[in-house]
């Protein structure tokens, strides 16, 4: 049985490791942006591995907020790269919290004894 | 059995960890949308040459071999019989012999004139006086010869009425004059291309020619640029550049500030593509003779990558060009770097009849009777400072307000030379001052360039002001597409509502001039008002009209 889970895990963790491997690599053919390429990175491990939408969501307010002041302090540049990172963020908050709903329908269904 | 077991394993992996399989799915899609959104395409002038790649497809000609008629249709309805202008521009891929007609719906003909053209990749104007009896409507133009293979193009067809009532006034009618700037002639260039200078691909790059000012005006330069973009290159803008530098062979710096810039994105740069494949880019500059100068490139508000950047063509061999270098500024670091980039520099010269120059749109025309007209205009461009006479330093343009302005110091002036061909009769003046707050503008006039006769002005609301020069230009726009240029476009204080007046008050030069000698030619000099002691820096004047009188016999 222990012997199972090990393989089953390590298998996993493989295939993990390639899909990030396949991530570096497009990345690199594709030259994305490094700012771009790390977002790419967080959301396949979010994909991967789900934490609460809330934390992302959070990410996508400050991002927010930092577009708002780089606009007052006419730091146009810097406010267009911050907004884009808050849409990036927007896009994993409603992937997380469709996963989520997904998960509160499936513990809604209690078999009935 | 086993391999029942094995697959029933993989089912169930699959099952268990399906979002590793959804996330590998994403990840080809991701793939294959960037390989078929951001995989590069590259568009060489080579592969544009042939008009391949114009965004406006060319003209087409009137005049084909296929097509020996024009007709220009109700050119003449309405109007009574008489003698009449005909005014149109024309140009010929070959020496061609066309029929001029005049022509019904009931298919009557009469031949009105002939006209040989010549071979010429440039329209020109052509002028024809001619009765027109009653009963016509239409014009044709007719190949001589429907066999000959002659490409004519044929445009800008207007027509006016002359005050002429028999042959023999007709023939005293005198061709129209028209000022123009000839701003095709090259004046440097470095042709070769055989080589490539990528380093735009390199964030915040400046790279561009540094070459030595043989003419005084610069009107645009031409590149030849290879365009490496793919299907999202970006909205920013590459910024075209015009300045004075210090060149010594390999040390290049800068010297004050940028005399004119223009800005384009990978997709709108094609706006600027010629049939042959290269760019022309309008760049009007007023150049210092045998002083060097920089046109560049700068790159650094585009997210360039290996795959979205523009490639400048040119050679690597230094003796390409021999009076300037190509060059690359760095990091601050302003540098000569080997051989010369494809380049041509376009000058602009106002051209001259008999010797003498005419302002640039000017028209002198025969009205018949002996009596002639002038008129002059200044267009909102660049291209109004080549009709300077003298200006002193720190004139320039403002493509804002689309006005020629000087800073109000010293003895800052800027002048014309209003040459007419034919005596002067009166002569209108008409001008504003460009904003309530500039500087007081004072506009002088001399017959010799001795006497000085200051013009009077009033005060008018400037709210008013724009309002007229609104409605007249919106007139003017509407009148673009008419055949027959009337005189409705005119606009007055009373077509304005009163609502738009208000207390802000500008100059209004609206003076007339009678010479009481025989005058071919007026100066005016444009000051500033010294005794103004508003706080205004600049002083400008905005829609300059001359029209004038002439005596023609």
């Amino acid at each position: 049985m222990l012997k199972n889970i090990i393989k089953k895990i390590s298998l996993k963790i493989c295939l993990e490791a390639i899909l990030f491997l396949v991530s570096f690599a497009m990345g690199f053919y594709f030259q994305w942006e490094i700012a771009n390429f790390i977002f790419f990175v967080i959301f396949i491990f979010l994909l991967l591995h789900p934490i609460s939408s809330r934390i992302v969501a959070s990410g996508a307010i400050i991002f927010l907020i930092a577009t708002a002041i780089l606009l007052m302090a006419k730091k146009n540049n810097l406010a267009e790269i911050t907004a884009i990172w808050a849409y990036y963020c927007m896009i994993f908050t409603a992937v997380l919290a469709f996963h989520e709903l997904r998960l509160e329908k499936e513990d809604a269904i209690i078999p009935e004894d | 059995m086993m391999k029942n077991d094995l697959l029933k394993k993989i089912v169930n992996f699959i099952k268990v960890e399906r979002r590793l399989f959804l996330v590998a799915i994403f990840l080809g899609m991701v793939f294959l949308i960037n390989q078929a959104l951001y995989a590069n395409h590259k568009k060489t002038t080579e592969s544009c040459a042939g008009g391949k790649c114009l965004i406006v497809p060319p003209e087409k000609p009137q005049l084909t071999k296929d097509n020996a008629y024009y007709f220009v249709d109700d050119l003449f309805k309405n109007q009574s019989a008489g003698y009449y202008r005909l005014t149109f521009q024309e140009k010929s891929d070959q020496a061609e012999k066309i029929i001029l007609k005049l022509n019904t719906y009931t298919e009557k003909e009469n031949k009105i004139d002939e006209l040989s053209f010549e071979s010429s990749d440039k329209f020109k104007n052509q002028e024809i006086f001619f009765f027109l009896p009653e009963g016509f409507d239409s014009l044709l133009f007719q190949k001589e010869n429907s066999a000959t293979s002659g490409n004519i193009f044929i445009k800008e067809i207007g027509i006016t009425k002359l005050n002429v009532t028999n042959q023999s006034e007709l023939a005293l009618m005198k061709k129209t004059v028209l000022g123009e700037t000839d701003s095709t002639a090259v004046e440097i260039s470095q042709p070769n291309s055989d080589d490539s200078f990528p380093w735009l691909k390199e964030k915040k790059i400046i790279l561009g020619q540094v070459f030595q000012a043989k003419e005084p005006v610069i009107s645009a330069v031409a590149f030849k640029i290879d365009i490496n973009k793919n299907l999202n290159p970006g909205s920013r803008q590459y910024s075209l550049s015009l300045r004075e530098v210090k060149y010594d062979e390999k040390k290049v710096s800068l010297v004050g500030p940028i005399i004119v810039d223009t800005a384009f994105s990978v997709g709108s740069i094609e706006k600027y593509r010629q049939v042959d494949g290269t760019f022309i880019f309008p760049l009007y500059g007023i150049l210092e003779k045998d002083k060097y100068y920089l046109i560049s490139l700068d790159n650094s508000k585009v997210e360039v990558s290996n795959q979205n950047y523009l490639e400048f063509r040119g050679s690597k061999n230094n003796n390409s060009y021999p009076n300037g270098s190509a060059v690359m500024k760095k990091q601050k670091e302003l540098y000569a770097i080997d051989g010369d980039l494809y380049f041509k520099i376009y000058g602009a010269n106002l051209l001259e009849e008999n010797g003498i120059k005419i302002l640039n749109g000017a028209k002198i025309e025969s009205l018949g009777k002996g009596l002639g007209k002038y008129s002059y205009a200044t267009k909102g461009k660049f291209v109004d400072l080549l009709d300077l006479a003298t200006a002193s330093t720190g004139t320039e343009f403002s493509e804002g307000d689309k006005i020629i302005y000087a800073p109000a110091k010293d003895d800052a002036s800027f002048s014309y030379v209003v040459n007419t061909l034919y005596p002067i009769n009166k002569l209108n003046f008409y001008a504003t001052q460009n904003k309530a707050g500039w500087k007081k503008v004072k506009v002088s006039y001399s017959f010799d360039q001795n006497n000085w006769i200051d013009l009077a002005s009033s005060e008018k609301s400037e709210a008013v002001i724009n309002a007229i020069n609104n409605l007249a230009e919106n007139n003017a726009e509407n009148n673009l597409d008419s055949e027959i240029v009337t005189d409705d476009s005119i606009v007055t204080t009373d077509d304005i509502l009163p609502e738009v007046i208000v207390q802000e008050t500008v100059q209004v030069f609206d003076a007339e001039i009678i010479p009481t000698k025989e005058v071919k030619t007026i100066y005016f000099k444009i000051s500033y008002d010294s005794n103004d002691a508003s706080k205004g820096k600049l002083f400008a004047l905005k829609n300059l009209k001359i029209t004038a009188d002439l005596n023609m016999k």
